[in-house]
Protein backbone atom coordinates (compact mmCIF):
# COMPACT_ATOMS: atom_id res chain seq x y z
CA UNK A 1 0.00 0.00 0.00
CA UNK A 2 1.23 3.45 -0.66
CA UNK A 3 1.85 5.45 2.48
CA UNK A 4 -1.13 7.71 1.90
CA UNK A 5 -3.67 4.92 1.67
CA UNK A 6 -6.35 4.59 4.28
CA UNK A 7 -6.69 1.16 5.83
CA UNK A 8 -9.78 -0.70 4.70
CA UNK A 9 -12.67 -0.59 7.11
CA UNK A 10 -13.56 -4.23 7.68
CA UNK A 11 -15.55 -6.05 10.31
CA UNK A 12 -13.55 -8.20 12.72
CA UNK A 13 -14.36 -11.53 11.05
CA UNK A 14 -13.41 -10.32 7.58
CA UNK A 15 -10.27 -8.70 8.87
CA UNK A 16 -9.25 -11.91 10.62
CA UNK A 17 -9.92 -13.95 7.47
CA UNK A 18 -7.73 -11.56 5.48
CA UNK A 19 -4.97 -11.63 8.07
CA UNK A 20 -5.04 -15.43 8.19
CA UNK A 21 -4.73 -15.60 4.42
CA UNK A 22 -1.71 -13.29 4.36
CA UNK A 23 0.02 -15.24 7.14
CA UNK A 24 -0.62 -18.51 5.31
CA UNK A 25 0.81 -17.07 2.09
CA UNK A 26 3.86 -15.76 3.92
CA UNK A 27 4.53 -18.93 5.91
CA UNK A 28 4.02 -21.25 2.96
CA UNK A 29 6.22 -19.22 0.66
CA UNK A 30 8.93 -19.18 3.31
CA UNK A 31 8.89 -22.97 3.58
CA UNK A 32 8.64 -23.36 -0.18
CA UNK A 33 11.65 -21.09 -0.58
CA UNK A 34 13.54 -23.20 1.95
CA UNK A 35 12.92 -26.41 0.00
CA UNK A 36 13.80 -24.80 -3.33
CA UNK A 37 17.01 -23.53 -1.76
CA UNK A 38 17.84 -26.95 -0.37
CA UNK A 39 17.61 -28.40 -3.86
CA UNK A 40 20.09 -26.01 -5.38
CA UNK A 41 22.40 -28.99 -4.96
CA UNK A 42 21.44 -32.57 -5.69
CA UNK A 43 18.85 -32.23 -8.45
CA UNK A 44 18.99 -34.46 -11.54
CA UNK A 45 20.39 -31.65 -13.73
CA UNK A 46 22.60 -28.64 -13.02
CA UNK A 47 20.06 -26.39 -14.73
CA UNK A 48 17.40 -27.66 -12.34
CA UNK A 49 19.56 -26.62 -9.39
CA UNK A 50 19.96 -23.16 -10.85
CA UNK A 51 16.22 -22.93 -11.37
CA UNK A 52 15.55 -24.09 -7.80
CA UNK A 53 17.97 -21.49 -6.45
CA UNK A 54 16.31 -18.77 -8.50
CA UNK A 55 12.84 -19.82 -7.37
CA UNK A 56 14.03 -19.79 -3.74
CA UNK A 57 15.14 -16.20 -4.12
CA UNK A 58 11.76 -15.22 -5.50
CA UNK A 59 9.78 -17.03 -2.82
CA UNK A 60 11.82 -15.34 -0.09
CA UNK A 61 11.18 -12.02 -1.80
CA UNK A 62 7.45 -12.72 -1.85
CA UNK A 63 7.53 -13.67 1.82
CA UNK A 64 9.23 -10.38 2.61
CA UNK A 65 6.43 -8.48 0.84
CA UNK A 66 3.71 -10.36 2.69
CA UNK A 67 5.48 -9.71 5.98
CA UNK A 68 5.50 -6.00 5.21
CA UNK A 69 1.77 -6.16 4.57
CA UNK A 70 1.26 -7.94 7.89
CA UNK A 71 3.19 -5.26 9.71
CA UNK A 72 1.54 -2.31 8.03
CA UNK A 73 -2.02 -3.60 7.89
CA UNK A 74 -2.28 -5.84 10.93
CA UNK A 75 0.54 -4.73 13.24
CA UNK A 76 1.95 -8.25 13.10
CA UNK A 77 5.70 -8.51 12.90
CA UNK A 78 7.15 -11.67 11.41
CA UNK A 79 10.86 -11.55 10.86
CA UNK A 80 11.97 -15.01 9.69
CA UNK A 81 15.37 -14.67 11.38
CA UNK A 82 13.96 -13.63 14.74
CA UNK A 83 10.76 -15.64 14.63
CA UNK A 84 10.12 -17.59 17.82
CA UNK A 85 6.79 -19.12 16.86
CA UNK A 86 6.62 -22.86 17.56
CA UNK A 87 6.05 -25.22 14.60
CA UNK A 88 2.44 -25.81 15.71
CA UNK A 89 1.60 -22.20 14.96
CA UNK A 90 2.85 -22.07 11.36
CA UNK A 91 0.19 -21.68 8.71
CA UNK A 92 2.18 -23.43 5.99
CA UNK A 93 0.96 -26.27 3.81
CA UNK A 94 1.73 -29.59 5.51
CA UNK A 95 3.48 -31.04 2.46
CA UNK A 96 6.38 -28.72 3.26
CA UNK A 97 6.76 -29.86 6.89
CA UNK A 98 9.59 -32.29 6.32
CA UNK A 99 12.75 -32.49 4.21
CA UNK A 100 11.97 -33.68 0.71
CA UNK A 101 12.92 -37.30 0.10
CA UNK A 102 13.62 -36.91 -3.58
CA UNK A 103 13.28 -34.74 -6.66
CA UNK A 104 9.69 -35.89 -7.13
CA UNK A 105 8.75 -34.09 -3.89
CA UNK A 106 10.32 -30.91 -5.21
CA UNK A 107 8.45 -31.16 -8.50
CA UNK A 108 5.17 -31.85 -6.69
CA UNK A 109 5.62 -28.79 -4.48
CA UNK A 110 6.57 -26.76 -7.54
CA UNK A 111 3.50 -27.86 -9.47
CA UNK A 112 0.86 -28.03 -6.75
CA UNK A 113 1.81 -25.86 -3.78
CA UNK A 114 3.34 -23.04 -5.79
CA UNK A 115 0.41 -22.96 -8.19
CA UNK A 116 -2.12 -22.97 -5.33
CA UNK A 117 -0.51 -19.89 -3.80
CA UNK A 118 -0.55 -18.14 -7.16
CA UNK A 119 -4.24 -18.89 -7.55
CA UNK A 120 -4.96 -17.28 -4.18
CA UNK A 121 -2.86 -14.23 -5.07
CA UNK A 122 -4.60 -13.98 -8.44
CA UNK A 123 -7.98 -13.84 -6.68
CA UNK A 124 -6.85 -10.59 -5.02
CA UNK A 125 -5.73 -8.98 -8.29
CA UNK A 126 -7.78 -5.92 -9.30
CA UNK A 127 -9.73 -6.11 -6.03
CA UNK A 128 -10.11 -3.73 -3.11
CA UNK A 129 -7.24 -4.92 -0.94
CA UNK A 130 -4.58 -2.72 -2.47
CA UNK A 131 -1.52 -4.18 -0.72
CA UNK A 132 -1.96 -7.51 -2.51
CA UNK A 133 -3.69 -6.16 -5.61
CA UNK A 134 -0.68 -3.95 -6.35
CA UNK A 135 1.90 -6.73 -6.11
CA UNK A 136 -0.16 -9.43 -7.79
CA UNK A 137 0.86 -8.71 -11.39
CA UNK A 138 4.58 -8.80 -10.68
CA UNK A 139 4.34 -11.81 -8.40
CA UNK A 140 2.29 -13.78 -10.92
CA UNK A 141 4.69 -12.81 -13.69
CA UNK A 142 7.52 -14.39 -11.69
CA UNK A 143 5.39 -17.40 -10.86
CA UNK A 144 4.77 -18.12 -14.55
CA UNK A 145 8.36 -19.35 -14.77
CA UNK A 146 7.90 -21.53 -11.70
CA UNK A 147 4.95 -23.19 -13.37
CA UNK A 148 6.83 -23.66 -16.63
CA UNK A 149 9.61 -25.40 -14.68
CA UNK A 150 7.17 -27.70 -12.90
CA UNK A 151 5.24 -28.50 -16.04
CA UNK A 152 8.42 -29.42 -17.91
CA UNK A 153 9.54 -31.83 -15.20
CA UNK A 154 6.12 -33.43 -14.86
CA UNK A 155 5.95 -34.10 -18.59
CA UNK A 156 9.49 -35.51 -18.53
CA UNK A 157 8.89 -37.80 -15.55
CA UNK A 158 5.63 -39.02 -16.99
CA UNK A 159 7.44 -39.84 -20.20
CA UNK A 160 10.25 -41.60 -18.32
CA UNK A 161 7.69 -43.97 -16.79
CA UNK A 162 8.70 -46.63 -14.27
CA UNK A 163 10.19 -45.50 -10.96
CA UNK A 164 10.32 -41.74 -11.75
CA UNK A 165 6.66 -41.74 -12.73
CA UNK A 166 5.69 -43.78 -9.68
CA UNK A 167 7.62 -41.46 -7.34
CA UNK A 168 6.03 -38.43 -8.98
CA UNK A 169 2.55 -39.85 -8.49
CA UNK A 170 3.21 -40.60 -4.83
CA UNK A 171 4.51 -37.09 -4.22
CA UNK A 172 1.70 -35.47 -6.17
CA UNK A 173 -0.93 -37.47 -4.28
CA UNK A 174 0.34 -36.14 -0.94
CA UNK A 175 0.85 -32.62 -2.22
CA UNK A 176 -2.65 -32.51 -3.69
CA UNK A 177 -4.34 -33.62 -0.46
CA UNK A 178 -2.37 -31.23 1.75
CA UNK A 179 -2.92 -28.38 -0.66
CA UNK A 180 -6.63 -29.13 -0.96
CA UNK A 181 -6.79 -28.77 2.82
CA UNK A 182 -5.14 -25.35 2.51
CA UNK A 183 -8.13 -24.15 0.45
CA UNK A 184 -10.41 -25.05 3.36
CA UNK A 185 -14.03 -26.15 3.56
CA UNK A 186 -16.42 -24.64 1.01
CA UNK A 187 -17.67 -21.25 2.12
CA UNK A 188 -14.97 -20.55 4.70
CA UNK A 189 -13.87 -17.37 2.89
CA UNK A 190 -17.24 -16.06 1.74
CA UNK A 191 -16.67 -12.89 3.77
CA UNK A 192 -13.62 -11.97 1.70
CA UNK A 193 -15.51 -12.36 -1.56
CA UNK A 194 -18.58 -10.49 -0.28
CA UNK A 195 -16.36 -7.63 0.91
CA UNK A 196 -14.86 -7.33 -2.57
CA UNK A 197 -11.39 -8.35 -1.48
CA UNK A 198 -11.25 -11.51 -3.59
CA UNK A 199 -13.06 -12.22 -6.82
CA UNK A 200 -13.11 -16.00 -6.43
CA UNK A 201 -13.56 -18.11 -3.33
CA UNK A 202 -11.14 -20.81 -2.26
CA UNK A 203 -13.46 -23.67 -3.14
CA UNK A 204 -13.58 -22.49 -6.76
CA UNK A 205 -9.81 -21.96 -6.71
CA UNK A 206 -9.29 -25.53 -5.48
CA UNK A 207 -11.53 -26.84 -8.28
CA UNK A 208 -9.55 -24.77 -10.75
CA UNK A 209 -6.27 -26.21 -9.47
CA UNK A 210 -7.51 -29.79 -9.60
CA UNK A 211 -8.88 -29.21 -13.09
CA UNK A 212 -5.54 -27.87 -14.30
CA UNK A 213 -3.69 -30.81 -12.77
CA UNK A 214 -6.08 -33.27 -14.38
CA UNK A 215 -5.53 -31.59 -17.72
CA UNK A 216 -1.75 -31.86 -17.42
CA UNK A 217 -1.53 -35.39 -16.07
CA UNK A 218 -2.13 -38.32 -18.44
CA UNK A 219 -3.75 -40.32 -15.65
CA UNK A 220 -5.33 -38.02 -13.02
CA UNK A 221 -6.76 -41.00 -11.15
CA UNK A 222 -3.21 -42.14 -10.33
CA UNK A 223 -2.73 -39.08 -8.07
CA UNK A 224 -6.03 -39.44 -6.23
CA UNK A 225 -8.29 -37.36 -8.45
CA UNK A 226 -11.75 -38.34 -9.62
CA UNK A 227 -14.09 -36.74 -12.09
CA UNK A 228 -14.13 -35.82 -15.73
CA UNK A 229 -15.63 -33.18 -17.97
CA UNK A 230 -17.85 -31.88 -15.17
CA UNK A 231 -14.88 -31.13 -12.95
CA UNK A 232 -12.34 -32.89 -10.77
CA UNK A 233 -12.31 -33.57 -7.03
CA UNK A 234 -10.39 -35.74 -4.62
CA UNK A 235 -11.33 -39.40 -5.01
CA UNK A 236 -11.29 -39.61 -1.21
CA UNK A 237 -12.91 -36.40 0.05
CA UNK A 238 -11.38 -34.57 2.99
CA UNK A 239 -13.18 -34.46 6.31
CA UNK A 240 -13.28 -30.91 7.62
CA UNK A 241 -14.07 -31.55 11.31
CA UNK A 242 -10.45 -31.06 12.36
CA UNK A 243 -9.68 -28.16 10.04
CA UNK A 244 -7.74 -25.43 11.79
CA UNK A 245 -9.03 -22.21 10.26
CA UNK A 246 -6.19 -20.12 11.68
CA UNK A 247 -3.57 -22.32 10.04
CA UNK A 248 -5.63 -23.56 7.09
CA UNK A 249 -4.54 -27.11 7.81
CA UNK A 250 -5.98 -30.48 8.74
CA UNK A 251 -2.62 -31.79 9.96
CA UNK A 252 -2.07 -30.27 13.40
CA UNK A 253 1.71 -30.73 13.36
CA UNK A 254 4.07 -28.23 11.82
CA UNK A 255 7.41 -27.82 10.07
CA UNK A 256 10.30 -29.86 11.42
CA UNK A 257 12.19 -28.00 14.14
CA UNK A 258 15.41 -28.63 12.20
CA UNK A 259 14.01 -26.82 9.17
CA UNK A 260 12.96 -23.84 11.28
CA UNK A 261 16.40 -23.81 12.90
CA UNK A 262 18.02 -23.58 9.47
CA UNK A 263 15.63 -20.87 8.32
CA UNK A 264 16.31 -18.85 11.45
CA UNK A 265 20.05 -19.36 11.42
CA UNK A 266 19.89 -20.74 14.95
CA UNK A 267 23.47 -22.02 14.79
CA UNK A 268 24.69 -18.64 13.65
CA UNK A 269 23.05 -16.33 16.14
CA UNK A 270 26.46 -15.05 17.20
CA UNK A 271 27.09 -13.76 13.68
CA UNK A 272 23.82 -11.90 13.22
CA UNK A 273 24.20 -8.35 12.04
CA UNK A 274 20.87 -7.02 13.35
CA UNK B 1 16.54 28.46 -0.98
CA UNK B 2 17.92 26.51 -3.94
CA UNK B 3 15.22 25.12 -6.24
CA UNK B 4 15.94 21.58 -7.37
CA UNK B 5 14.72 20.46 -10.76
CA UNK B 6 13.47 17.01 -11.63
CA UNK B 7 16.08 16.92 -14.41
CA UNK B 8 18.81 17.21 -11.78
CA UNK B 9 17.41 14.23 -9.92
CA UNK B 10 17.11 12.16 -13.13
CA UNK B 11 20.74 13.01 -13.90
CA UNK B 12 21.83 11.97 -10.42
CA UNK B 13 20.07 8.62 -10.73
CA UNK B 14 21.55 8.16 -14.18
CA UNK B 15 24.91 8.12 -12.42
CA UNK B 16 24.00 5.07 -10.33
CA UNK B 17 24.61 1.72 -11.95
CA UNK B 18 22.49 -1.35 -11.36
CA UNK B 19 24.61 -3.66 -9.15
CA UNK B 20 24.20 -6.57 -11.57
CA UNK B 21 24.12 -4.83 -14.94
CA UNK B 22 26.62 -2.37 -16.44
CA UNK B 23 23.98 0.30 -17.01
CA UNK B 24 22.28 2.92 -14.87
CA UNK B 25 19.07 2.56 -12.92
CA UNK B 26 17.51 5.01 -15.38
CA UNK B 27 18.56 2.97 -18.42
CA UNK B 28 17.29 -0.15 -16.69
CA UNK B 29 13.89 1.52 -16.59
CA UNK B 30 13.59 1.05 -12.84
CA UNK B 31 12.71 4.68 -12.09
CA UNK B 32 9.00 5.24 -12.70
CA UNK B 33 8.49 8.77 -11.45
CA UNK B 34 10.27 11.69 -9.82
CA UNK B 35 8.73 14.79 -8.34
CA UNK B 36 10.24 17.64 -6.36
CA UNK B 37 8.18 19.63 -3.88
CA UNK B 38 8.67 23.35 -3.26
CA UNK B 39 10.22 22.59 0.12
CA UNK B 40 12.90 20.45 -1.53
CA UNK B 41 11.38 17.08 -0.72
CA UNK B 42 12.11 14.63 -3.53
CA UNK B 43 9.67 11.80 -4.15
CA UNK B 44 10.89 8.87 -6.19
CA UNK B 45 8.83 5.94 -7.36
CA UNK B 46 10.78 2.95 -8.54
CA UNK B 47 10.57 -0.77 -9.06
CA UNK B 48 12.99 -3.68 -9.20
CA UNK B 49 13.54 -6.41 -11.75
CA UNK B 50 12.59 -9.09 -9.24
CA UNK B 51 10.67 -9.09 -5.94
CA UNK B 52 13.50 -11.12 -4.44
CA UNK B 53 16.18 -8.77 -5.74
CA UNK B 54 19.08 -9.10 -3.27
CA UNK B 55 20.42 -5.68 -4.26
CA UNK B 56 17.31 -3.84 -3.16
CA UNK B 57 18.69 -2.27 0.02
CA UNK B 58 21.96 -1.39 -1.70
CA UNK B 59 20.16 0.38 -4.55
CA UNK B 60 17.88 2.29 -2.17
CA UNK B 61 20.87 3.38 -0.15
CA UNK B 62 22.75 4.49 -3.28
CA UNK B 63 19.75 6.55 -4.38
CA UNK B 64 19.29 8.14 -1.00
CA UNK B 65 22.96 9.03 -0.76
CA UNK B 66 23.12 10.49 -4.27
CA UNK B 67 19.95 12.55 -4.01
CA UNK B 68 20.51 13.81 -0.47
CA UNK B 69 23.86 15.23 -1.53
CA UNK B 70 22.22 17.53 -4.09
CA UNK B 71 22.05 21.13 -2.80
CA UNK B 72 18.46 22.13 -2.09
CA UNK B 73 17.19 18.62 -1.37
CA UNK B 74 15.70 18.53 2.13
CA UNK B 75 14.38 14.98 2.18
CA UNK B 76 13.98 11.92 -0.03
CA UNK B 77 10.86 9.75 -0.04
CA UNK B 78 11.24 6.54 -1.98
CA UNK B 79 8.28 4.37 -2.83
CA UNK B 80 8.85 0.87 -4.21
CA UNK B 81 6.03 -0.19 -6.52
CA UNK B 82 5.39 -3.46 -8.35
CA UNK B 83 2.76 -2.29 -10.76
CA UNK B 84 3.26 -2.05 -13.64
CA UNK B 85 5.75 -4.89 -13.32
CA UNK B 86 9.23 -4.42 -14.74
CA UNK B 87 9.96 -6.26 -17.95
CA UNK B 88 12.86 -5.84 -20.36
CA UNK B 89 10.59 -3.59 -22.43
CA UNK B 90 11.34 -0.93 -19.81
CA UNK B 91 15.02 -0.75 -20.87
CA UNK B 92 15.98 2.49 -22.58
CA UNK B 93 17.37 2.35 -26.13
CA UNK B 94 20.77 3.27 -24.74
CA UNK B 95 20.53 0.57 -22.06
CA UNK B 96 19.53 -2.02 -24.64
CA UNK B 97 22.48 -1.07 -26.81
CA UNK B 98 24.93 -1.24 -23.90
CA UNK B 99 23.66 -4.62 -22.77
CA UNK B 100 23.91 -6.00 -26.29
CA UNK B 101 27.46 -4.70 -26.42
CA UNK B 102 28.39 -6.90 -23.44
CA UNK B 103 26.76 -9.92 -25.03
CA UNK B 104 23.38 -9.96 -23.33
CA UNK B 105 20.31 -10.87 -25.33
CA UNK B 106 17.67 -8.19 -24.77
Amino acid sequence: MSEGDVKLQLDDATRLALQTTVIALSDTKLLLGYHYGEWTFGPPAIEAGIAACSMAQEEFGHTRLFNRILKREFDIEIDPLNDTRPPEVFASIAFLDRAFENWADLVAANLVVDQALSLVVSAFADQQFGPIARIADKMLLEERFHYAHAEGWVRLMEEQGGAPREALHQSLSRAIRDTSAFFGPPGHDTALVTAGLKHTDDDALRQRLLGRLAKLLPEPEAVGLAGGDQGWTLAEPLSWEDWDSARRRLDHGGPDAAILDELRGTKNVAFKTA
Amino acid sequence: MIQVSETTIWQALDGINDPEMPISLVDMGLIYDISVGKSGVVEIQLTFTSIGCPGMDMILEDIREAVESIPGVTDVAIEVVWSPPWTKEKLSDRGRMLLKAVGLSV
